[in-house]
């Protein structure tokens, strides 16, 4: 029933009354005209009904002929609340705007999301996927079954890490689920070798795995001394050759040295940056500037996505500020340079050695006429262990 | 065409309409009535509204008048050879 009211209130009707006249004649002239009145009833000598606008337009000869004139009680449907505002043409754009947007947004990817691993390399993905016809904004009906199939071949043929892909859409979601390899443990070598010192220094751990060792704690070792033998002696008075594995740490001096010149040259940003902005809907960007920007800079990037109840839109703002880089240079004194110079060194020494470091000495400073050379000594725990190959005949 | 052709037709619809084995009111241009408890009458065929009120509503049919009598009588649709009464129907009757 519901269904009908709808459909009479889209074509829009018409309440009608007659106070005199021959209802009869009329109701049987109207249906022999084939002009349908909806519900006509007669009470207390009034005759009441409906009927569309179209047919009410018609109804005229059939009023003279039954000497029934008709008033019109009230007006139903959307036609009347269409002309009650029809002087808002901005209500009837809107209205337009909006069932535009709904058809075509609706067939449109909104976000495309990356599950999975979190080690997956998105980047490399995101930019397959783009070249593939995957992007914010592309057709729905494009990533159907026979198409996401093709892209997931892709994606496996060109990214090595990746052992199964798949893209599903969730609404207007592309979501790409992807997973990782798995690591496989390197193969073991198994080639007969010795164990041998690739830095001299003095013992202080022995992990012999495999093999006959041949230093002990405390023993003082030179680089290329053998550390652990492949050869092991049987009780029988025979000899087995076999992969000599071991970790062997020792104390091991090293030297760091750092140079520091009196003639600093930096690059500074500017205080007053220049700002643009960038639209981006369904992955077209309209930037909202003329003009590039082809020097060097320090660039603060901010992006801003709107959200709806927790779900990401498809448009997002990015607004990027740039500074100007000048170069300064500036002439520091030597107690400058040479406290330059040793937070140079603390840097080194934990790139390189990390928290190995036993011991460390002061640094020696060399001042020259251009600058300061720092020179350290650290004593470090390192495994010194090397493996070399055994050349035996078969 | 005259009465008697117009019968002889008839009668020859009837006879083929029999031997498939239809119902007759299937080709039938006579009033096809249906009662819906007291609650509704449905009649499908020409016919015309004499007299309509709450309580009696008299519908011309073909040679015959058919009474409609009950209480809060409403005339539902009417057009393209249906007529549809609802309301508290008490008695349908030819006269």
């Amino acid at each position: 029933m519901w269904l009908i009211t709808l459909w009479r209130y889209i074509f829009s009707y018409v309440e009608f009354t007659a106070e005199k006249g021959f209802f009869e004649r009329f109701l049987n002239l109207c249906a022999r005209e084939n002009i349908k009145i909806h519900s006509p009833k007669i009470e207390n000598g009034v005759l009441y009904g409906k009927m569309s606008v179209r047919d009410y337009r018609n109804i005229l000869p059939i009023v003279r002929r039954s000497h029934t004139p008709l008033k019109i009680k009230s007006k139903h449907g959307l036609r009347f609340a269409v002309k009650k505002h029809k002087n808002r043409s901005g209500m009837l754009v809107g209205t337009a705007v909006f069932f535009v947007l709904i058809f075509t947004l609706s067939g449109r990817v909104w976000n495309v999301n990356i599950l999975g691993d979190p080690k997956l390399p998105r980047t490399e993905i995101m930019s397959l996927l783009n070249s593939s016809g995957v992007f914010e904004g592309c057709s729905k009906s494009d990533l159907l079954s026979d198409d996401s199939k093709r892209i997931r071949d892709i994606l496996l043929n060109n990214i090595d890490s990746l052992s199964w892909a798949s893209i599903n859409l969730d609404g207007c979601f592309a979501d790409v689920e992807c997973r990782m390899k798995a690591d496989v443990p390197k193969a073991q070598d198994y080639t007969i070798c010795n164990i041998i010192a690739q830095k001299g220094g003095r013992i202080l751990e022995v992990k012999a795995y495999r093999g006959t060792p041949c230093v002990k704690i405390g023993d003082a070792v030179q680089s290329g001394q053998l550390l652990v033998s492949g050869a092991i002696d049987m009780t029988n008075g025979g000899t087995l050759f076999c992969a000599a594995n071991a970790e062997i740490y020792a104390e091991v001096d090293e030297q760091l040295s750092t140079f520091v010149p009196f003639e600093q040259v930096s690059s500074l940003p500017s205080n007053t940056g220049i700002k643009r902005t960038v639209l981006t809907a369904f992955g077209f960007n309209l930037p909202l500037f003329f003009g590039s920007i082809d020097y060097d800079c320090k660039v603060e990037k901010n992006v801003l996505i709107p959200e709806f109840d927790g779900i990401r839109l498809p448009f997002k703002s990015t607004t990027a500020i740039f500074y100007p880089l000048q170069k300064v240079s500036r002439t520091i004194d030597e107690n400058s340079a040479r406290k330059l110079a040793v937070e140079q060194l603390t840097k080194l020494q934990k790139s390189q050695f990390g928290d190995n470091v036993i011991n460390c000495s002061e640094p020696e400073f060399l001042t020259t006429e251009k600058g300061v050379r720092a020179v350290c000594k650290y004593t470090c725990k390192e495994n010194i262990a090397k493996s070399e190959k055994i050349l035996i005949n078969p | 065409m005259s009465k008697k052709d117009k019968s002889a037709r008839n009668s020859k619809i009837k006879r083929i309409v029999g031997a498939v084995g239809m119902p007759e009111c299937a080709v039938s241009s006579e009033l096809f009535i249906q009662l819906y408890s007291n609650k509704a009458v449905s009649i499908e065929g020409n016919c015309s509204v004499l007299n309509y009120s709450d309580e009696k509503i008299a519908i011309n049919t073909a040679g015959n008048i058919l009474k409609v009598c009950g209480s809060d009588l409403n005339i539902e649709e009417f057009g393209n050879g249906c007529l549809e009464i609802t309301g508290c129907i008490v008695s349908v009757s030819f006269c």
